[in-house]
């Protein structure tokens, strides 16, 4: 009788029509999210997940265009100083609790409360008062703010009765999470109170984590996943040519650095750091560590094309081994300057690149010692400052005050090389409240040359951002960023 | 019997206190910790917010009342949360242990039931050419790493026959023929290393129980040659055979984490990589208890082995 039945079930779910069953999009990726807490949480592991259960006010679009997101339109007064937030109507949270005014004013309030431990709390820190007003929500800084609408991105809106959110994820976003079986996948069901109605077209996504690079290769090739996100250069190589896998790419807004802490010798002396950049070629490098999916890049990425300079410009960017030789002994140094890079283990691409610029350094009168590092030690090392230089990938901003403002002021939450530049520093002040955009490209402008060659930091190449799909995944877009917004609009083709 | 059943327990308690204390430290000594790792390099952040995630999972009170809370709490089989999903350690580990028991006894399965013919095979034709061949392609197989094994199992099987390429697990239950396809390359790839070293000591040992007097004696009064192989010597050979397969089966654990990471299955392996590179400290702590008495666990048995397979020990 038990088999009739389940053979009865088997021969109906057959009939079903196919259209009716919701799809699934096989998704893999290398790790686990650390922590789902969407204001605490910052590794890109968690991105991926949280990108698709949370929404900001607002979203970068692919062109890198702010858009609305959670509020559905907003107006700013003439002194820049007062922003308010049309915020959605008909949309819920995933545990079913309508979106409010009331709700953006709770997640503001909780991103900048010292509990949370939110790090995104320096970004808002203009932010005087949030207060509801009616369906509104009206913000009112301290100071104009350029790059605040951008920044809104990463402020997700939680419901005030919400859990813990370190383990329930409840977002306004069109996914909402099912299932996290650890180190194995997450299940991420469609949203059916999301706001934007007919969104997202999957029924379902699944994260599989898959920590070992040819075992993903495989599972793409053979059709088991069917979107890996962000994947490297050699992967990218060995998928090209196959004809069910299509490669979506764009250029990366993140990129490799050398760090250099200019508190200590030798990186104390501008001199060593202007020819550490001469003794790179940048463009070997790219050919060697990317496979030549990379440019080689400045302070801001070619990405951001309406802000940076053409590497073109930087006059240390022609590589010079004899001249760099020549500022060592300037600065006051007899032989080959020892240095000790310590290098971020966990990223092929760094590992790949700072053997490279191992290389280029003993051609130029330095003499280079790696270090590679676990990435806890890396982390550790990184933010005590506990570093004479170091190789990393960081992951870049829409805008530039994000990143140039935090990293090189004086002081500034992320300048572990303690860089003191006044001259910067007043110009960064006066660049961030500049609400005409031609003054406010001409600073940033002189900003990059400032950094480009005696700025901490040796910017060395931004990677073509990869990723792939199987060939039925339709209406997918890339973002420089590495959000995933689009996958609300992704669709499988029968 | 039961006085050495209570010295053994009585070892087990030792061993594992020890390790406790000694996990429990050493993974605190590893520069950095779950809340930087959570934040990741080049994440702004002010030292008081920093403080109060500290606080938030307990990592910035002193260590002694971490440990004493921590130590209380196991004694009543109580093994903290995992820090980032929050559900209890004990169940995070139970629902993985399948997987890694499944794999393990697959691969020990077949390496034994293999390595037995094969080593006293080996020891019959000894000298032989058959002989020398066999030695080669066990010496290849020792020297070859299961994780670089499987990588290329993968990718071979994958251009061959796609179908045994399967990546991913689905339980025995669910799903009989889906889980032993997806589990034949792992188990390939952990076996094959051990057959080939467990079938080395299998053939020395043999040859060693050939050359003892009481074969020659069993031969001289007419015994065949088979009854002499299988009845006299092969019980004799065993034993360092089981003293073998007994280290082997611990030492397998360390292969099982590999082959899990290569073949994305979700094991107990997985699950200690995983909690150590995110320095998920509660569910390191109690894994590597688990495999710790495991360990001792299977040092008894092989001890009970002894006693089986040898009447002197068993008088002793």
């Amino acid at each position: 009788m038990i088999r009739l039945v389940k053979r009865a079930a088997f021969a109906a779910a057959l009939i079903v029509p196919l259209a009716a069953t919701a799809q699934v999009l096989e998704v893999a990726t290398d790790a686990s999210p650390v922590g789902l807490d969407p204001h605490v949480a910052t590794a890109f592991s968690t991105a991926l997940v949280n990108g698709n259960i949370y929404e900001g006010l607002t979203a970068v679009d692919k062109d890198l265009k702010v858009v609305p997101a959670v509020a559905e339109s907003w107006t700013i007064s003439p002194d820049g100083k007062t922003y308010v937030f049309k915020i959605r109507k008909g949309g819920t949270f995933h545990n079913g609790k309508p979106i409010t005014a009331a709700d953006v004013v709770y997640s503001f309030e909780r991103v900048l409360k010292k509990e949370t431990g939110s790090p995104f709390a320096s970004r808002f820190a203009l932010v005087k008062s949030t207060t509801v007003q009616g369906d509104d929500v009206k913000v009112e800084l301290t100071d104009p703010s350029a790059p605040f609408l951008s920044q809104l991105v990463v402020l997700s809106i939680v419901p005030s009765n919400h859990g813990d959110l370190q383990r329930e994820a409840n977002g306004t976003g069109p996914f909402k999470l099912t299932q996290w079986v650890p180190d194995t996948y997450l299940q991420l069901t469609k949203h059916d109170g999301y706001w934007d109605k007919g969104m997202p077209k999957l029924g379902s996504l699944k994260i599989n984590i898959v920590p070992e690079a040819s075992t993903r290769q495989v599972g793409i090739s053979t059709g088991i996943y069917q979107f890996m996100p962000s994947i490297d250069a050699s992967t990218a190589v060995a998928l090209k040519g196959n004809p069910t896998v299509k490669l979506l790419e764009t250029r990366d807004l993140a990129y490799s650095l050398v760090g250099m802490n200019t508190t200590i010798a030798p990186f104390d002396k501008p001199q060593v750091r202007e020819a550490f950049n001469l003794a790179l070629d940048r463009a070997k490098i790219v050919q060697a560590a990317y496979f030549g999916h990379a440019v080689p890049g400045g302070p801001l990425s070619p990405a951001l094309s309406e802000w940076a300079t053409p590497v073109s410009q930087f006059s240390c960017y022609a590589h010079d081994a004899n001249k760099a030789k020549a500022l060592l002994k300037e600065a006051g140094f007899a032989g080959d300057v020892p240095v000790t890079l310590k290098v971020l283990g966990s990223i092929q691409t760094v590992r790949d690149v700072a053997q490279v610029v191992q290389a280029q350094l003993n051609a130029a009168g330095f003499k280079a010692q790696l270090e590679i590092q676990e990435q806890g030690k890396f982390i550790q090392d990184w933010r005590n400052s506990n570093f004479e230089s170091f190789v990393s990938q960081n992951g870049g901003s829409p805008d530039p005050d994000d990143y140039f403002y935090r990293t090189f002021r004086t002081g500034g939450s992320t300048n572990v090389f303690k860089y003191s530049n006044p001259e910067l520093d007043k110009l960064l002040d006066e660049a961030r409240t500049m609400q005409d955009q031609a003054k406010r490209k001409a600073a940033y402008a002189q900003a990059q040359q400032t950094l480009a060659c005696r700025g901490p930091i040796a910017h060395i190449a931004y990677a073509t951002l990869f990723t792939a799909v199987r060939n039925n995944v339709q209406g997918y877009e890339l973002i420089a960023t590495r959000s995933t917004r689009y996958l609300r609009e992704t669709s499988l083709a029968r | 019997m039961l006085r050495v059943l209570a010295q053994r327990l009585l070892d087990l308690m030792v061993v594992l206190w020890g390790v406790s204390a000694l996990v429990f430290l050493m993974i605190r000594f590893i520069p950095g910790d779950a809340v930087q790792i959570m934040l990741g390099a080049n994440v702004e952040i002010t030292p008081d917010r920093l403080e109060a995630l500290y606080r938030k999972i307990g990592l910035d009170k002193p260590l002694f009342e971490q440990y004493a809370s921590w130590i209380g709490g196991v004694l009543v089989g109580d093994f903290g949360t995992s820090l980032w999903t929050g559900a209890p350690v004990g169940e995070e580990i139970l629902a993985r242990l399948g997987v890694t028991v499944e794999l393990l006894m697959l691969s020990l399965g077949t390496a034994v039931a293999l390595a037995i013919p094969a080593g006293c095979l080996m020891a019959y034709v000894r000298r032989s050419a058959s002989d020398y061949v066999v030695r080669v392609v066990t010496i290849v197989g020792v020297t070859m790493p299961s994780f670089w094994l499987g990588i290329i199992l993968i990718l071979t099987f994958y251009k061959l026959a796609p179908g045994f390429a399967s990546i991913g697990y689905v339980p025995f239950r669910d799903d009989p023929l889906g889980n032993l396809s997806r589990m034949f390359l792992p188990t390939v790839s952990l076996a094959l290393p051990i057959l080939a070293s467990l079938s080395r000591i299998m053939r020395s040992a043999m040859l060693d129980a050939l050359g003892q007097d009481y074969v020659r004696t069993a031969r001289a009064k007419g015994v065949s040659e088979t009854m002499v192989i299988f009845r006299h010597a092969l019980r004799n050979a065993l034993i360092p055979f089981v003293t073998a397969v007994g280290i082997t089966a611990g030492y397998l654990f360390g292969g099982a984490i590999v082959v899990e990471q290569v073949f994305a299955l979700p094991g107990l392996g997985r699950l200690v990589i995983g909690a150590i590179a995110e320095r998920n400290y509660p569910l390191i702590q109690a894994t590597i208890l688990l495999v710790t008495s495991g360990f001792v666990v299977i040092n008894f048995l092989v001890d009970m082995l002894y006693v089986a397979i040898d009447p002197r020990v068993r008088e002793a």
